[in-house]
């Protein structure tokens, strides 16, 4: 499904006249001065959709810049049929997408698709979503060791739920497992649509153990149905009484996805700088952190070729973690 | 008693002009977007997200429910005069509808499914309204291992859809299971069936293929036919709504598909696929005018309409108690409630209890506003097929191509419509009955994944399917559906051969 959706109150701004708005950039000229396009390469609705309509709506609603801003979605095979059109837009720096770094590396590998990153501009990372490890209320695992115990004993008996197949969900799993010498293939991980379903097998004692995005649990934890072992976050998250891995001493064996922005191929150095001008004033708005805020998101801001390095170190580390699953292949 | 007093409060904050004109508005831009092709209502929510900063909470939940229902009910008024399902859900709804419709009988087919949806939406709302706490505790009793005996007992209830010949039927139900195959497998990362083309790694979309088995194998079938005289226009047969014999038709269908539909749909994996399939099954196997089931029976329009709108009733159970949105549209309405800082869960009916009141107030009236703007409705939908065929023949096929593209804006997806035309026609020509195929397409991979998912759970152990009692019991009625009717046989008519 593709939307084209103009921010109705980008519309309304303009059509008022948009003289008064926003700081003029610096880098030479008036960008941007049409209207852009950011493309999620996921379906209504999705993390990737709520990303970019985010930033659609702080271009127009906090009058960041005063142009339009298009959203189109572009779902399907783990976002690979959206990048593999958005490569050939290139030279044009009114084309974003909107993406997240395990999960599109992932989706990369798993659909074998011709395309990768390495020949986008990366423009910036932005956020990351906190996950969490979480027990129904009745389990008997009150700490994250005691599973990772029990998992190495009898790999098989501890059963996992999350996300998609090969997702950053699993290979966070993959990761811990491989802390504690368990082979890849050992794990017993069920893979999801996400959300319902992996909670109803957590919530029905099917699954031993889940892991998820804190925005997804947060009201099973909240109501006390979910217990959390741990969360895999740089700090640990304000109203969640647990951990982070880094505590455990478990840290450097996540692969912790992080959500940025990118542009097409062949966009000139002045050309990425003004577009990672106009996201860092994206991200500096208010509404982009009500986004943040409603969506547990914390911000992560790197910047240009920093993001890059972000991407290339991952993407050897993704590409590691699912040829041990025996995902890719 | 208080959730009588609180029912009562929120009609108190819901019945005020400003939102009841925007209950009528919800309805009328819900089955418009609803009839045509390409705007989901997930899609329209979704651009109309906007309007929250605009309105009160409670204003604009008013007009998302009235969008949620008229989309519903806008898709079956498509599948019956046109013969496209816009969704999965109304696949049944084709099948029985557009026959009807042919027999100019359309009046009757919208006036069932209007009717049949309101009934469903008002005894699910009610349902919901004194039992969604305890309902999302159905979800701690569920596991793979019942999801699947469901479906056993789903896939049971498809001998009834075999027609004439077991052979050509089965054969049917397998081409099915094999559309269902495509694409990467969930549980391994296998592509199945794609030979390397990125478009099949997600699958075949359910939607295309049965527009193309319904709607452009229609199109074909008159243009293959154009040397036979000409068919005359359909004419409107007695009165354009339902008649004494058609609502004592009607009646348990409808409630039957509720019975099917609400509890399946407050599952956090059900959805409204497994409860229509299941109902519309169900209507034939128990209908004393099996006879015209495929040639347009009303019970085969009004349990499979009920059974929807009650599933998709039923999808609020967990979007309010557990803030698990289990359908596009359900996604987008979690995505109100949090610009509105609200966050639905297994505490929102202690710490919003008006908001939650008044959208479940709001149900109520958009069902109702529902029954009043379609019931006059149906008189103009009903001329639209005084048109002559040819002229209505091209009319499909122009919608039947929009919808796919606007769906999916992949000519991939219109060329397997056009693909699955083909097939169909070929598949009539010859006798096989197209109903267990697209069966077998919607459930085949919902059966393997939750199979599969119970044995990995189970550590590989395949007896847990008999030794969980919930999954045992749904067995053993399958195996009863599947070996009753013979033995019922052999006792009445001894002197038949068995066979």
């Amino acid at each position: 499904m593709k939307i084209r959706l103009a921010a109705a109150v980008a519309a309304a701004v303009t059509l008022t006249g948009g003289c008064a708005v926003g700081e003029s950039t610096d880098a030479g000229g008036a960008y941007p001065s049409k209207a852009l396009s950011i493309m999620a390469p996921g379906s209504p609705g999705g993390g990737w959709d709520t990303r970019a309509r985010g930033i659609a709506g702080a271009l127009g609603e906090c009058k960041v810049a005063d142009v339009d801003a298009t959203v189109t979605n572009v779902p399907g095979a783990g976002g690979t049929i959206g990048l593999a059109q958005f490569a050939k837009r290139t030279g044009d720096p009114y084309q974003l997408m909107v993406m997240d770094s395990v999960t599109m590396l992932g989706g990369i590998v798993n659909n074998k698709s011709p395309v990768d990153l390495s020949t986008l501009t990366p423009v910036a990372g932005l956020s990351r979503g906190p996950s969490a490890v979480v027990v129904a209320e009745k389990s008997p695992y009150e700490d994250l060791k005691a599973l990772l115990d029990a998992m190495e004993a009898k790999p098989h008996s501890v059963k996992w739920t999350g996300g998609s197949l090969g997702g950053p969900g699993q290979m966070t799993v993959a990761g811990l497992a491989k802390g504690r010498d368990i082979a890849a293939k050992e794990i017993n991980f069920v893979p999801t649509a996400g959300g319902g379903e992996s909670m109803n097998l957590l919530l029905s004692g099917a699954a031993t153990v889940g892991i998820d995005t804190v925005a997804e649990l947060r009201p099973q934890i909240e109501a006390g149905e979910l217990r959390v072992l741990s969360v895999d976050s740089e700090q640990r998250v304000p109203g969640i009484d647990a951990p982070t891995m880094k505590e455990l001493g478990l840290g450097g064996e996540a692969v912790s996805t992080l959500a940025g922005v990118l542009a097409p191929a062949g966009l000139s150095k002045e050309q990425q700088q003004d577009v990672i001008g106009l996201i860092d004033k994206v991200r500096r708005s208010s509404c982009w952190k009500q986004v943040l805020e409603r969506n547990n998101w914390t911000e992560d801001w790197k910047p240009g070729d920093e993001f890059g390095k972000v991407l290339a170190e991952q993407r050897t580390q993704v590409t590691a973690i699912l040829g041990e699953l025996g995902l890719g292949k | 008693m208080d959730v009588l007093g609180n029912l009562l409060d929120g009609f108190g904050h819901a019945l005020s002009l400003q939102n009841l004109l925007l209950a009528m508005l919800g309805v009328t831009v819900g089955t418009l977007v609803g009839v045509l092709p390409g705007l989901g209502p997930a899609t329209t929510i979704a651009l109309l997200l906007p309007l929250t900063f605009v309105f009160d909470p409670v204003g604009a939940f008013v007009m998302f429910a009235g969008i949620y229902y008229g989309g519903m009910y806008g898709g079956s008024t498509t599948a019956i005069l046109l013969n496209i399902p816009g969704e999965t859900a109304s696949i049944p709804t084709t099948l029985e509808g557009y026959p009807m419709a042919r027999r100019g009988r359309a009046g009757a087919a919208l006036a069932t499914a209007a009717i049949g949806s309101f009934v469903a939406g008002t005894i699910s709302t009610v349902v919901i309204t004194f039992l969604a706490p305890g309902m999302s505790n159905i979800a701690k009793l569920i596991q793979p291992a019942e999801y699947f005996s469901i479906m056993v007992l789903a896939f049971v209830t498809v001998t009834s859809l075999m027609g004439d010949s077991i052979v050509r039927g089965l054969s049917s139900l397998f081409i099915g299971l094999t559309i269902g195959m495509v694409g990467i497998d969930r549980m391994t990362g296998q592509p199945r069936f794609a030979f390397g083309v990125p478009e099949l790694y997600e699958g075949l979309s359910v939607v295309a293929v049965a527009v193309g088995l319904f709607a452009v194998a229609e199109a074909v079938s008159t243009a293959a036919a154009r040397h036979r005289p000409a068919q005359p226009p359909v004419t409107v047969a007695g009165r354009v709504g339902m008649t004494r014999e058609d609502w004592r038709r009607s009646w348990r269908p409808w409630l039957r598909g509720t019975l099917f539909g609400l509890p399946i749909g407050s599952l956090p994996a059900g959805g409204a696929e497994l409860p229509t399939f299941l109902s519309y099954n169900v209507e034939k196997r128990l209908s004393k005018h099996k006879e015209e089931f495929g040639q347009g029976a009303i019970e085969g329009v009004a349990g499979p309409e009920a059974a929807n709108n009650a599933a998709f009733s039923g999808v609020l159970v967990p979007l309010l108690t557990l803030g698990i949105p289990t359908s596009a549209t359900a996604s987008m309405l979690l995505i109100a409630f949090q610009i509105y800082n609200v966050q639905p869960g297994p505490q929102l009916f202690d710490q919003q209890p008006v908001l939650v009141w008044t959208l479940i107030a709001s149900l109520y009236i958009g069902n109702v506003m529902l029954l009043v703007l379609n019931l006059p409705l149906i008189r103009v939908w009903v001329k639209l097929l005084s048109v002559p065929p040819a002229l209505l023949t091209a009319a499909i096929l122009t919608f039947a191509t929009l919808g796919v593209y606007s769906i999916s804006q992949s000519v991939f997806e219109v060329l397997i419509a056009y693909g699955f035309g083909l097939l169909g026609w070929v598949l009539h020509r010859a006798g096989y009955p197209v109903a267990p195929l697209i069966l077998g397409a919607v459930l085949g991979p919902l059966m393997e994944v939750q199979f599969r998912r119970a044995l990995a759970f189970s550590e590989g152990d395949p007896t847990v399917f008999v030794t969980r009692p919930v999954s045992l019991v749904i067995l053993l009625i399958a195996v009863a559906c599947l070996v009753g009717p013979v033995v019922v046989r052999r006792r009445t008519k001894p002197a038949l051969p068995a066979g």
